[in-house]
């Protein structure tokens, strides 16, 4: 019988031990991913996933789904510790931190990106045809938003109070919240006289002749800039504790972000699927999104001033609250 | 006699049950009552005393304001609304007492219309076999669906707002209202009827003189549970058609993460909502037992 020496006996106990720990690191790390879905505004998630991005970091993405217009439940769901990360509207992660500040504790969610700046259209009835906004101001227009706390409201109320100086309420419009599913229906039988929404409805308006597009903030019409209507979260103390899995996370997004600007066009099947809307449509609304994801302190600061003050004004949000370190967290990203 | 003089010797009672009659109203028997009232309210306060202080104690102790707002201050919200003193900006559009009005005038006009139609139908399909076998089948088959469901097609039919909301309550109001009056006319005492027609009683007096005060404590009961759904239904109703109402408080509230006016609106519907019973349930109650003389469920 061969005879096993001391410097042998060390090295087969130490792999011995270090073996499963090399197996677990091999192991992909699971993240728990929040998205609103059948949606167009999440589709970065999807094409990360096709595109292999979540394997190639060493992730398995757990995808649970939420309802478009749903925000708040994601948001719950990630607060409550049942994501490590969410994406889909904007205004729900600072109002929630805001709650927790007013409570006397820190804010547990943090905003670590962004996508479709200016998402927000301003669709309105073939009837009404004014040449300019001021036109129809002062008129009492009925205008359906997903809720009365909807990121493209909240981003209205921005363009009115800052580039024209005016509250929602000096204005004669009456908002109502309409499941965007039902913005078309309404609009076609004259329930409603317009609303404010993204893609696909405003594509889906449009096609269907039951209004035309009069402002689309990403074209400009809302002022210069347009912050993103869609925001990426996660819980901060993932973050602090996983950082290393968070930042493999928002790698894998912006490998998905690489992808869909290499070849627009070549994903439209992928995003017609994600969002259950026809291919045609989805080319036409192409034109109007940019589902990549991605935020600068630029872009961050800008979105607190358009949205994030408007909400503080209408008492949504703490004036304690502060942009930065209270609602956005942008270092996972790898700018 | 005197009703409330107590009986004096066994010749005074005509008959047991009459006897039994007396004796709630003498007074002894009254003082009982008392008694016994006194002990449920003490005993009931006890209660929900007890489940308060376990709720305000759990909500501070293990800091749970956010998921679940101690009662305390869920009562200084309730006051600050009522007071319209808010303790924060007021984000639900008009004040408290517009959003109870409207959704009290949705409950109150799908209410009516679901009895205007399911009494009448409950006493016909109750009295005549021939009815009941065309109708029946009809009924049962929409019974199952629940109200909930019929939000969208209300939404379809009628667009948002008011219409949608009150044809959503009344479908919820309409099957227990049926149901019960249905029963209460189908197990009306057929020696009843008889000794009716005995009298020379026609069709409409039948109706008038036995049927319906026969079925009355039966009614009453559809209309307790009726009203009881109309609640649920407002609020379900309100959330996803409608923009004002307690409905469109409690959805806007949760938009906002305010878990302490969301339970405010809660709280609120609960008292409207036992309030509304009592006023009209108990109203026709009383209304219809000092007319007809009947004995409620």
């Amino acid at each position: 019988m061969a005879k096993i020496n001391r410097r042998q006996l060390v090295l087969s106990a130490s792999a011995f031990v270090a073996a499963p720990q090399i197996l677990r690191a091999a192991e992909p790390d699971t993240v728990r991913f929040g998205v609103l879905h059948p949606n167009l505004t999440t589709v970065i998630h999807e094409i990360a996933k096709r595109t292999g991005a979540y394997e190639r970091n060493n992730l398995k993405v757990v995808e649970v789904r939420f309802k478009s217009g749903q925000t708040v439940e994601g948001v719950e769901q990630l607060w409550r510790g049942n994501l490590e990360f969410y994406m889909g509207g904007a205004p729900e992660v600072p109002r929630l931190n805001s709650r927790m500040i007013e409570n006397g504790s820190p804010p547990p969610l943090a905003v670590v990106s962004g996508a479709n700046r200016g998402h927000t259209s301003l669709v309105l009835s073939n009837k009404l045809q004014p040449k300019a906004i001021d036109e129809i101001l002062g008129q009492p227009l009925r205008i359906a938003v997903s809720s009365l706390s909807s990121v493209h409201l909240a981003f209205f109320r921005g363009y009115l109070l800052t580039e024209k100086k005016l509250d929602l309420k000096a204005i004669g419009w009456q908002f109502l919240g309409i499941e965007a599913s039902n913005m078309v229906p309404a609009l076609l039988t004259g329930q409603i006289d317009g609303f404010l929404h993204s893609e696909p409805t405003t594509t889906l308006a449009i096609v269907n002749k039951a209004g035309h597009l009069f402002m689309q903030a990403a074209r400009g019409d809302m002022g210069p800039n347009p912050p993103p209507a869609t925001l990426l979260s996660s819980r901060r103390d993932f973050m602090k504790q996983k950082n290393d899995v968070a930042k493999r996370f928002m790698r894998a997004i912006f490998d998905a972000n690489e992808a869909y600007i290499k070849a627009p066009a070549e994903m439209t099947p992928l995003v017609a699927e994600w969002s259950g809307q026809e291919e045609k449509l989805v080319a036409d609304a192409q034109e109007r999104m940019n589902p990549t994801t991605s935020l600068t302190q630029a872009q961050a600061q800008k979105w607190w001033d358009f949205i994030g003050t408007a909400m503080v004004e209408r008492g949504e949000l703490s004036p304690a609250l502060k942009p930065f370190p209270d609602v956005f967290d942008l270092s996972l990203q790898p700018l | 006699m005197d009703a409330l003089t107590p009986p004096t010797s066994p010749n005074d009672v005509d008959e047991p049950s009459a006897a039994g009659e007396r004796e709630k109203l003498s007074v002894y028997g009254l003082a009982r009552r008392r008694r016994e009232r006194r002990r449920k309210i003490v005993r009931g306060s006890i209660g929900v005393l007890a489940v308060l202080v376990i709720w305000q104690v759990m909500a501070v102790a293990y800091n749970l304001q956010q998921i679940l707002p101690p009662p305390l201050a869920v009562g200084r919200t309730i006051i600050n609304t009522l007071t319209l003193n808010y303790d924060h900006r007021w984000l639900y559009g008009p004040n408290i007492y517009q959003h109870l009005l409207s959704s009290f005038l949705r409950a109150i006009s799908g209410f009516s219309i679901a009895a205007v139609f399911a009494i009448p139908l409950g006493l016909i399909v109750g009295r005549s076999r021939t009815v009941r076998e065309y109708i029946d089948p009809i009924i049962r088959s929409l019974y199952p669906i629940p109200g909930i469901a019929w939000i969208p097609l209300a939404i379809l039919w009628f667009g948002l707002g008011n219409t949608a909301v009150i044809f959503v309550v009344f479908i919820a109001e309409f099957f227990p209202l049926y149901f019960n009056t249905e029963a209460g006319a189908r197990n009306i005492n057929p020696i009843l009827v008889d000794a009716a027609r005995c009298f020379g009683a026609k069709r409409l007096t039948l109706v008038r003189r036995v049927i319906l005060p026969a079925s009355i404590p039966y009614i009453i009961t559809g209309m307790r549970i009726g009203l009881g759904g109309a609640w649920r239904m407002i609020v379900a109703g309100e959330m996803l058609a409608s923009q004002s109402g307690i409905g469109s408080v409690l959805m806007e509230s949760r938009y906002q993460f305010r878990a302490t006016d969301l339970m405010m609106a809660m709280v609120l519907i609960s008292i409207v909502g036992y309030a509304t019973e009592r006023l009209i349930v108990g109203t026709l109650e009383r209304k219809t037992t000092e007319k007809w003389e009947v004995k409620l469920l």
